[in-house]
């Protein structure tokens, strides 16, 4: 699956998500602990899609801690030079700037992938008002759910529909866990709803 | 990994011994696994079912927000080990052939060349995704000859077992002369709780 077309899956999502948000905050009170726990769910899932959206294609990704790898070992070797350390020291100094800066790399990389999300999905979608009544939110969020799922299987690629394969991309593959973690918190907040209005209707006669 | 918890799980001539309190992250990971099997088979409509694995990881949630030091390792530590060792033994066998050859003096000073130095470890760097590459290919091979078995989640000894091993960390941090270890045991309980509420939605038999 082409990035651009994920990422207009994702927008979708995002826009049905932000419906069914509008309309569960609204209603979520000070004792609703089903509304506002799934209100929970859905505000960190926008985070998720947005830095699944911001991955960055494994190749840009060497080429660019590439790049920074040679700046770093010949700025500090010639530093260390400089300073006129021996072969170990210039080693040992050289080693761990290295070190030190992939150490950084996940943070760095996070902020990178935050941003990047951000870019490519757009602004927050404005939720339309009434879209969808409480009782009608938890199909509004499985269509979410139907096309998050989609998006993710066909990120795994059509060889890979089993169930063995699909555990294995939901592990290693950086795009599919974060749409899988996405689906899990989805399918929490539909769950929390499905308890909220059971109880609504357990309490009427 | 995954194999080999699945097998642990399935071995379960007696899931009420162990005399040990059990720890926090093996719990975590154990859910996780079951977890992520869960969400594999119900994207590829193996076994549909949203409710059991949401729940179950609502309690995943809690049992991590319990651990003392809740931090994530790397999703796919196998992957980081193997390219770790790659770049490290390319790195390494490239700079003793440099010393040895003579490639990284400068012209027999006692210094090195920043330059080269930065290409080894240019060199060890692209040795990482190569071997994560090849990790990748075999990893393909492998879940096309598994076969899926039985879900671990539809297990009612799994529940008995995880209950089990959250009641007595519970109990150990229940009288816990620090606050926060006593904390962690109300997270605890809503883990139970939330198990609990996973095992009322499998489908009866």
């Amino acid at each position: 699956m082409s990035g651009r077309a994920l990422h207009a899956e994702l927008t979708a999502v995002r826009a049905l998500v932000a419906d069914g948000l509008a309309e569960v905050g609204d209603a979520a009170g000070a004792g609703q602990v089903w509304l506002r726990s799934a209100c929970t769910r859905l505000t960190s899932l926008d985070g998720v899609l947005v830095e699944a959206a911001g991955m960055i294609a494994t190749p840009v990704w060497v080429v660019a801690v590439t790049a920074v790898t040679f700046v770093v070992v010949v700025l500090s070797a010639a530093a260390a030079e400089a300073l006129g350390l021996g072969v170990a020291g210039v080693l040992a100094v050289s080693g761990t700037a290295l070190l030190g800066t992939l150490a950084a790399g996940p943070w760095a990389g996070r902020r990178v992938r935050v941003a990047l999300g951000r870019r490519r999905l757009g602004p927050e979608p404005s939720p339309v008002r009434g879209a969808a009544t409480l009782t009608e939110v938890p199909e509004h969020l499985l269509r979410a759910r139907v096309r998050l799922v989609s998006a993710a299987l066909r990120r795994a690629g059509a060889d890979h529909w089993t169930a063995p394969h699909l555990r294995r991309a939901i592990r290693t593959d950086p795009v599919v866990r974060r749409l899988a973690h996405a689906d899990l918190l989805l399918c929490q907040a539909i769950d929390c709803l499905d308890r909220h209005l059971g109880d609504l209707r357990k309490d009427m006669p | 990994m995954n194999e080999r918890v699945f097998r642990r799980l399935r071995a379960r001539n007696d899931p009420f011994s162990g005399t040990v309190v059990p720890r926090l992250r093996h719990i975590e990971r154990d859910l996780d696994a079951v977890i992520t099997d869960a969400q594999s088979r119900d994207w590829s409509a193996d076994r549909p079912d949203q409710v059991v694995f949401a729940r179950l990881a609502q309690a995943r949630r809690r049992v991590r927000a319990a651990r003392r030091f809740p931090v994530a390792g790397p999703a796919d530590p196998v992957a980081v080990l193997i390219g770790a060792a790659a770049a490290a033994g390319v790195a390494g066998g490239l700079l003793w052939a440099g010393v040895a050859g003579g490639l990284l003096w400068a012209g027999g000073a006692v210094a090195v060349r920043p330059v080269p130095l930065a290409l080894v470890a240019v060199a060890g760097l692209w040795a990482a995704p190569a071997a994560v590459a090849v990790l990748r290919r075999l990893r393909r091979r492998w879940d096309r000859d598994t076969h899926p078995g039985r879900a671990p989640i539809d297990d009612p000894y799994l529940y008995a077992a995880l209950r089990r091993r959250i009641e007595t960390c519970a109990a150990a941090a229940r009288d816990h002369r620090s606050h926060r270890r006593r904390g962690a045991a109300t997270e605890l309980e809503y883990a139970l709780d939330w198990l609990s509420a996973a095992q009322s939605e499998l489908p009866r038999r």
